[in-house]
């Protein structure tokens, strides 16, 4: 008895993994974007599909493994955030180039003064 | 040591202005024309001199140089940092251009003093050149710092707040400078003494 009782609890299982992509499919993206919504209103939502699709195991590993990817992609977020804010502090301070412009200007200056000064005083 | 944009009252800013103008135009009346490449290399050096950042614990300092640009240049150091802080506050917004007087005031009296105390001094022969140009370099500093702490005083600051904390935050910055002007005053006193002797003194006599 114990026995039929395993396998119909493994069929319901079994039929509860295959159904879900196809009929129960929209409930983890809704119950994803409640979560993301409100994290109080995931946890209702997630105990309803599970009535509905009769088995708890696949929409809590979905839950799980959205959870988990949300964080990966956060932590990785913060990651570029901060990279963004490295090159832009880098990038105020001045470079190789506006150093040789300056050191252009200052002896393309005193070059024409030079110039200027010589002319005169050929005169 | 760059004063910024908007920090001291405007009527301050103006007056800054023309003084600094016409201390550039004593500087560029008391340069020689053959004068002018050596002016040009100290220009260069102050305008670079800033970027040079030394780490220092928490915080980092960068060089100055009014000093070593003073005894080189004597008279003609005004117009040397007025064109390097402009340079700086146009390609590196340091500092800023409303403030440029203010900054070129600043910089550039100290420098002046250092190059007058140089020549009288070496003029003497009283100390060995190097030890003196160090002793010049970090007077300039903090007479600089002092400069720092009147020009703020204006904008309501307490002066001797400012300059006790400016100048407490350039011992460093004069050690440093002190030691490098030390080391490049030694090394020209030994290859080509005529450099030195252009200093205030010769530029006056012109």
């Amino acid at each position: 008895m114990n026995v039929y009782k395993c396998l119909l609890v493994c069929l319901l299982g079994i039929f509860g993994l295959v159904g879900l992509p196809s009929s129960g499919g929209c409930a983890p993206p809704s119950g994803k974007g409640a979560e993301s919504r409100s994290g109080a209103g995931a946890a209702t939502v997630v105990s309803g599909s599970k009535e509905s699709s009769g088995s708890l195991f696949p929409c809590h590993r979905l839950e799980k493994e959205l959870r988990a990817h949300r964080q990966e992609v956060s932590r990785e977020l913060r990651q570029v955030k901060r990279e963004l804010a490295r090159l832009r502090a880098e990038l105020a301070e001045p470079g190789i180039r506006e150093i040789m412009a300056g050191i252009g200007y200052i002896l393309g200056l005193f070059g024409i003064a030079a110039f200027v000064l010589s002319r005169r005083g050929t005169r | 040591m760059h004063i910024a944009d908007g920090v001291i009252p405007t009527g301050v800013a103006v007056g800054c202005y023309l003084a600094a103008g016409g201390c550039v135009a004593v500087s560029l009346r008391k340069t020689a024309a053959e004068d002018l490449p050596k002016v040009a290399v100290m220009t260069s050096a102050f305008f670079v001199a800033s970027l040079i950042h030394v780490p220092l614990g928490p915080t980092s300092v960068h060089l100055l140089l009014p000093g070593i640009v003073g005894i080189f240049l004597g008279w003609s150091a005004f117009l040397a940092i007025f064109l390097g802080l402009l340079l700086q506050s146009l390609l590196f917004q340091f500092g800023g251009l409303t403030a440029l007087g203010a900054n070129a005031l600043m910089m550039g009296l100290p420098a002046w003093a250092a190059g007058a105390v140089y020549s009288v001094l070496a003029s003497k022969g009283g100390a060995r050149a190097p030890l003196l140009g160090g002793m010049c370099a970090a007077f300039a500093v903090f007479l600089a710092a002092v400069f720092l702490g009147l020009l703020l005083a204006s904008s309501g600051e307490d002066f001797f707040g400012v300059a006790k904390l400016a100048m407490a935050a350039h011992v460093p910055v004069a050690v440093i400078e002190a030691l490098v002007t030390g080391f490049v005053v030694a090394f020209v006193h030994r290859v080509k003494p005529e450099l030195l002797q252009a200093g205030v003194a010769g530029g006056a006599n012109r």
